[in-house]
């Protein structure tokens, strides 16, 4: 910290010695840094629901976009999801079988393996299948759009780019994020009862073998994780939008693309976190 | 002031002691007063596209004042809330310089796009009106093309058609001089439509294109005032 911003420094800063202060200088500035996307993401989410109830938000050119999002980020997702799924209901099978077949606890096993390939694998894997396909090629759009001037031109038209871009968008990435969920769920049931057929851990039919899954679930998981999978989708579209726009404070491309990959990743483990706690 | 039929009691758009904030338009900070009735078009002579467009900028209420007050037919941009500013702006036909058009989607979806925002007019329609501005502006059709597949000339061509259409209460153009000089009969006459209709229009030219005597003679009909735009603020010129 050089001498005249050490002038301007909060007065408990300026009792300490050079290297402590500029350590605390440091740390200070990322965490402003952290803040200031939490704080865009929260005034945007406010921002999006008070436009999304308004009818006159929703114009030809904003309902448009939200279309060809959707049919971008959860149409061009399936594939990649489905995918996703069956390897991942095989491999949690097959591995769950073992633990617990060592363990000796593989009668009991079939509610844990569903409940982890359902609340916790889902949100994060979609998550990121949106993030990767969806949500970064959407930060370098938007940074482009910027940094071209075409952002600029859009307001002199008077088209606003947060009811164009960021409404229909991250609403998008809402349904894209529940649709590919159920999605992936679907297939990661099915590879994991034929995976259990293959290893004779599961004996009955497919229906029964549904009705028991549908059974384990607990009631609350029926809303819950509905609900978990929307909001990671939401907060994906959300976060790339808000990179893009460099609303968060960073410039140039190199740097979008690589704070909204990380944004990206901590905003679904985080919504991952706090619904396996407290949901 | 030239002729006109239009009704020119009404002004579209009134600068009352307007002084540029340096930090935010880098114009000079001289007091500037305009007032630009329905049917009148002023020509501002600048030194390039920067300050025309930061002239613009002021104009459309994009740029906070240092001081002064920007009205567009009546309304204070500054007092204008940001749905209501952007419909307004709706008014507004404008060439851009720099960022006309998104480089992943079709011109003319751009050329269409602030039409669709702001009005309920249905597509075909609209796209029968912009294919009609496309021929009268020398191209073949509506643009399908991205803005790299498409040339510069033929780009100048669908910013006009994109800045007439819709019938704007307000022109803020830079004419085409130098990327397609052989646009400038049918951009002259459209400008001249539009001001018989009751547009106002501010044409930015710079000094440079002004050297040449053809495309002087060409404007000189046209305009109803002349101004330069310079470090002293905008001086009234006699019109040749």
């Amino acid at each position: 910290m050089s001498g005249a911003t050490a002038e301007r420094a909060p007065l408990p800063l300026r009792l300490l010695p050079g290297r402590l202060r500029r350590t605390a200088a440091a740390v200070g500035r990322q965490t402003r840094a952290m803040l200031r996307f939490l704080l865009a993401l929260v005034g945007a989410s406010y921002g999006v629901a008070r436009e999304a109830l308004r009818p006159t938000s929703w114009r030809r050119t904003t309902r448009t976009e939200f279309r060809t999002t959707l049919r971008q980020a959860a149409g061009g997702g399936v594939l990649a999801t489905v995918l996703t799924g069956i390897l991942v209901g095989a491999a949690a099978v097959a591995q769950a079988m073992y633990w617990l077949g060592i363990a000796g606890l593989v009668e009991s096993g079939g509610v844990l393996v569903i409940n982890v390939l359902l609340r916790e694998f889902a949100p994060i894997l979609v998550g990121i299948i949106l993030l990767g396909r969806s949500g970064m090629p959407m930060v370098a759009e938007i940074a482009r759009l910027g940094a071209s001037g075409r952002l600029r031109t859009l307001e002199a038209e008077g088209v606003d780019s947060f009811i164009l871009l960021v409404l229909p968008r991250s609403l998008a990435f809402a349904v894209s994020g529940f649709t590919l969920g159920i999605v992936f769920a679907v297939a990661a049931l099915l590879s994991a009862y034929v995976t259990g057929i293959a290893e004779g851990v599961v004996n009955t039919p497919l229906w029964s073998f549904m009705a028991h899954v549908s059974t384990s679930i607990g009631a609350h998981s029926y809303v819950a994780v509905p609900i978990e999978l929307a909001l990671v989708g939401y907060l994906v579209g959300l976060s790339s939008c808000l990179t893009g726009l460099g609303l968060a404070g960073e410039d140039g491309l190199l740097h979008q693309l690589a704070h909204g990959f990380g944004r990206g990743i901590l905003t679904v483990m985080t919504v991952s976190i706090l619904f396996a706690v407290f949901a | 002031m030239s002729e006109t039929t239009a009704p020119a009691s009404r002004a579209v758009l009134e600068l009352r002691d307007l002084r540029p904030d340096f930090r935010l338009s880098q114009l000079a900070p001289h007091p500037v007063n305009l007032r630009l009735r329905a049917g009148e078009c002023l020509q501002i002579v600048t030194r390039g596209w920067r300050e025309a467009a930061a002239f613009a900028d002021l104009c459309e209420g994009l740029v906070d004042p240092f001081d002064g007050t920007v009205l567009m037919q009546g309304l204070d941009w500054a007092g204008l809330p940001r749905r209501e500013a952007g419909a307004l702006r709706g008014r507004i036909g404008r060439t851009h310089h720099r960022g006309a058009f998104n480089e992943l989607a079709p011109v003319g979806e751009d050329i269409l796009l602030p039409q669709l925002h702001h009005t309920r007019i249905p597509r075909p329609k609209l796209i029968a009106a912009a294919e009609a501005l496309c021929l009268r502006f020398g191209l073949p059709g509506l643009p399908t093309g991205l803005p790299g597949e498409i040339g510069e000339a033929d780009l100048a061509r669908a910013n006009c058609v994109r800045a007439f259409l819709g019938h704007p209460d307000l022109l803020l153009l830079e004419p085409p001089m130098l990327t397609a000089p052989d646009l400038l009969p049918a951009f002259l006459a459209a400008l001249t439509e539009a001001r018989d209709r009751g547009a106002a229009a501010i044409c930015f030219t710079r000094r440079l294109d002004l050297g040449d005597g053809a495309v002087r003679r060409s404007f000189g009909g046209v305009f109803s005032h002349r101004s330069l735009l310079g470090d002293d603020g905008l001086r009234p010129l006699h019109l040749a």
